[in-house]
């Protein structure tokens, strides 16, 4: 499949990844490769055909919200009662944080000056 | 003195109960080891003496109590650099993460330490674990122990190299599309991927959420049951863990070995995929899986040809799914709370592009992009909703073959370990080799890798896939196989 270097810097753009000239051309000539292969599930029939949108359980065929044998065990839908519970703490999840300051995570300018 | 590196896990244990060892000396031979070996290897990529030494004060001064020693304890773990133990840094072998020191342990972690583990260190894999080679970490490769000019296997790699090199007697690995199963076959070693949902993924760098995996490897079965053991079982930070009861999976072990006759596996029935015998199979991968199968046999197992019409389809699913939740899970590393952040931005959006574009390698990149790709406007429904629905026939397949049979048979990988640099230039060429391991991670299910002889003189892996949550059944075979193995 045939793929332009306008899609692949638009893809790039909604990913937020910058590309040199040459890594352009890269991923257009291996995203093409890949998605032509892709192309054979075009092939397998799957109208009507429920999607897996989770592995949890043993569900054969996935889909739904029940659990692996059809029984409700609650597993793929495991909510937690909706209680405060002790987090991180700020010290520890700023400890990584290339720039912080005033409990906060320091970045950059968020708007540009028009 | 005996070498401490030869020591099973219950060994270990019963060396420091009767006094015979302490574990500051079993980690003293890991470190040792690691110093003389690792650096041909390069599995490591940091190491923890610090935590390594405080847990072995705690276990000797147990045992010097005469207090029961915990079922791991003396037990010397490498951990793959994807899994967070505090304090110690976590750089999932990519550059974003180069300075990242993970605030809490992972549950396996917690879990594994309370019941007498050693942490050695972190190992080396391929970049967020994307990747068939090991040849994708920012750090440089791992080598394969058999054979330095080759390739461990992936993404896992450094986890199995430090199994086959003795410079860990047991290592975590974590397993998306085969990332626990390839390396271990590659390094002539145990993997074992867990269903999904036996072990919590808490504390484990999110790839692919609906694939990711942590499991163990090890010289043995008998010692990744025992990791396992301790692992498996539902935590309340895993929402996908799973409550169902945890077998005593190595109660079970030492049971079928104390019952042991010349045909332990009869009653067992093993399904032969028809579609295992394809283009691009080594003959001699073949030839030794074939004689895996026999040995099977001759231990009492019934083999039937069993069909997954649709594995052709495994390797399209994967690299949609896979792709599509990696470009959401690794929208996180922006330059903001962690990791790296390029300097010389002048906006949040240049911040922004410029920290991902200089912190991701190449392959990051593309499964990136493949992903955002496959989940634009105008794409869903014709790749991703595609490949759910493909996903859920694959997923029909395996309950197909798994009501004739208990157990699936089938290679790791159509290869033994290829050169370092083989298949860089193909990215496609490297999925697709991947074929005999996406599949079981697609649908959910358990599988152990198990030695099963050489090829070309390099290690070849026999694949067992079983229902969910029936791990017993594969430690069960996995360890009847090895003693029989012993045994020839």
């Amino acid at each position: 499949m045939q793929i332009e270097a306008e899609e692949v810097l638009r893809i790039a753009e909604l990913a937020n990844l910058e590309l040199a000239p040459e890594e352009v051309e890269a991923m257009r000539r291996d995203l093409g490769k890949i998605l032509e292969y892709i192309a054979l599930l075009d092939r397998l029939p799957t109208a009507g055909v429920e999607p897996m949108s989770h592995a949890t359980a043993g569900e054969a065929g996935g889909g739904g919200n029940r659990g692996g044998d059809g029984a409700d065990h609650g597993e793929a839908s495991a909510l937690r009662a909706d209680e405060a519970a002790p987090g991180l703490g700020a010290a520890a999840a700023l400890a990584n944080a290339p720039l912080a300051g005033d409990a906060c995570f320091k970045v950059p300018l968020v708007i540009e000056r028009g | 003195m005996q070498d401490l590196r030869q020591l099973s896990i219950a060994e270990a244990r019963a060396a420091l109960g009767a006094r015979q060892a302490s574990a500051a000396e079993i980690a003293a031979a890991y470190y040792a080891a690691i110093e003389s070996y690792d650096p041909a290897i390069h599995a490591y990529l940091s190491l923890s003496r610090e935590r390594a030494l405080r847990q072995a004060e705690r276990l000797d001064r147990m045992a010097a109590a005469g207090e029961p020693l915990p079922p791991l304890a003396g037990a010397a773990l490498g951990i793959k650099d994807v899994i967070a133990v505090k304090g110690e840094r976590a750089t999932c072998a990519s550059r974003i993460l180069e300075n990242y020191i993970a605030p809490y342990d992972a549950t396996v972690i917690a879990r594994l330490e309370a019941a007498g583990a050693l942490f050695l260190g972190k190992l080396n894999c391929d970049e967020f674990a994307m990747g068939s080679s090991n040849e994708n970490s920012a750090y440089g490769p791992v080598r394969n122990p058999h054979d330095r000019e080759r390739v461990p296997g992936g993404s896992s790699g450094g986890s199995a190299a430090a199994v086959a090199a003795r410079t860990a007697l047991a290592t975590l690995g974590s397993d998306t599309g085969g990332s626990i199963r390839q390396p271990a076959s590659f390094c002539g070693v145990v993997g074992l991927m867990p269903t999904y949902g036996r072990v919590s993924r808490y504390g484990l760098t999110a790839f692919g959420s609906s694939l990711d995996r942590i499991g163990p490897l090890a010289r043995s079965v008998t010692d990744a049951a025992a990791i396992l053991q301790v692992m498996a079982g539902a935590d309340a930070r895993d929402a996908t863990s799973s409550k169902r009861p945890v077998p005593d999976y190595t109660g079970e072990l030492a049971a079928a070995r104390r019952q042991a006759g010349s045909r332990p596996l009869a009653g067992v029935r093993m399904g032969i995929v028809r579609e295992s015998w394809r283009e691009g199979l080594d003959r001699e991968v073949e030839a030794a899986v074939k004689q895996a199968l026999a040995r099977f046999e001759s231990l009492g197992c019934q083999t039937v040809e069993v069909s997954l019409p649709r594995l052709d389809a495994a390797i399209a699913i994967y690299y949609i799914i896979a792709t599509a939740e990696a470009s959401s899970n690794l929208a996180r590393y922006d330059g903001v709370r962690y990791g790296y952040r390029e300097p010389h931005a002048a906006t949040l959006g240049e911040m922004y592009r410029r920290t991902r574009s200089g912190g991701f390698g190449p392959e990051v990149k593309r499964r990136i992009l493949l992903g955002t790709y496959v989940l634009s406007a105008g794409y869903y429904d014709a790749y991703y909703r595609k490949a759910q629905q493909a996903r859920t026939l694959l997923a029909q397949d395996f309950a197909a073959a798994l009501a004739e049979c208990d157990v699936l048979a089938l290679p790791t990988s159509p290869t033994p370990a290829f050169r370092l640099g083989e298949k860089t230039g193909d990215p496609l060429a490297m999925y697709l080799a991947d074929i005999y391991t996406v599949p079981a991670s697609l649908a959910g299910l358990p599988g152990i890798s198990l030695p099963c002889g050489k090829a070309q003189g390099l290690p070849v892996g026999l694949q067992l896939v079983g229902r969910h949550f029936e791990e017993s059944l594969l430690l069960r075979l996995g360890q009847a196989f090895e003693q029989a193995g012993a045994a020839e």
